[in-house]
């Protein structure tokens, strides 16, 4: 029985993997399937570097500007 | 009625599934799509969303005036509730069309656990606006605020972004191509809603 209970939670594991068909981009696929690990697993750490880099890019480029969006956008609640 | 373990066991399954779209949201959008077990879990979301209109409330209008709280609250959970359905509907007629499979059920607990990052971001900037309010100077702490400020607001950005793609993926079963389809019309869609919200000084930035 307990064999049989592992059987059936293989098998809706492999159900579940297969929910979705393999993601391709024709010649893309293979930078598409660099890129998206990263954003699958522990997203959080690429997002919150990519937006501290971004934010300090645009301090570079807007100057002061981003001061006042970081100031409209706290009135955006 | 409700039995008090079924509630804990649904906290519990919210709290894992909150974690999940955090740290692991592939998997854990993937696995919410298949689910068929009580799903109730998702309504915890709904929960905090109304938490954040109260809150949001009494900081705007103040407890002095009870009556004007409380439309202010109705105001903006019916306008978030518009907003809601006006996303749903819109999605799962594209995805439809564009030969999409799914149900709306489905759709809903991927759509409504993508309001976690929606909902941080405005619980965080109501607390900062408390405790930090606007504007900011060009001083040097006002600029490093800032740039730290717009760091989590493009984190959680970002954060609704993949949530937003994997509510179309495994929702509806769309590929990537599909899924830029949908976007194009929904970007549109977006901006009208901001405008019509924003016109009617409902929201600033729009709580979808």
């Amino acid at each position: 029985m307990k064999n049989d209970r592992v059987y059936e939670l293989l098998v809706a594991k492999m159900q579940e993997m297969t929910v979705v068909p393999p993601q391709t981009l024709g010649p893309l696929t293979f930078a598409y399937k660099r890129i998206v690990p990263y954003l699958k697993f522990a997203p959080w750490r690429s997002t919150v570097t990519f937006s501290f880099l971004l934010s300090v890019f645009l301090y570079f480029l807007l100057g002061s500007t981003v001061v006042k969006i970081a100031s409209l956008l706290q009135f955006g609640f | 009625m409700i039995r008090v373990t079924t509630l804990v066991k649904l906290s519990l399954l919210f709290v894992t599934n909150a974690v999940g779209t955090f740290h692991n949201p592939y998997v854990t959008y993937r696995r919410l799509s298949v689910e068929k077990t009580d799903h109730r879990h998702f309504l915890f979301v709904f929960l905090l969303v109304i938490a954040y209109f109260i809150f949001a409330s009494f900081i705007r209008i103040g407890k002095s005036y009870p009556f004007l709280l409380s439309v202010h609250f109705n105001v903006l959970f019916a306008a978030f509730i518009f907003g809601f359905t006006t996303m749903i509907v819109f999605f799962i007629t594209l995805g439809k069309l564009l030969g999409g499979k799914g149900s709306v059920k489905t759709l809903t607990i991927l759509w409504t656990y993508s309001l976690l990052p929606t909902t941080i971001w405005f619980f965080l900037t109501s607390l900062l606006y408390i405790f930090l309010p606007p504007p900011r100077t060009e001083a040097f702490l006002g600029k490093l605020f800032s740039v730290i400020f717009l760091t989590l607001t493009l984190s959680l950005f970002f954060w609704k972004i993949i949530l937003y793609y994997l509510t179309l993926r495994f929702a509806l079963r769309l590929d990537l191509l599909k899924i830029g389809l949908i976007t194009l019309l929904v970007v549109p869609l977006i901006v009208g809603l901001s405008t019509v919200f924003y016109m009617l000084r409902i929201f600033r930035v729009p709580f979808l």
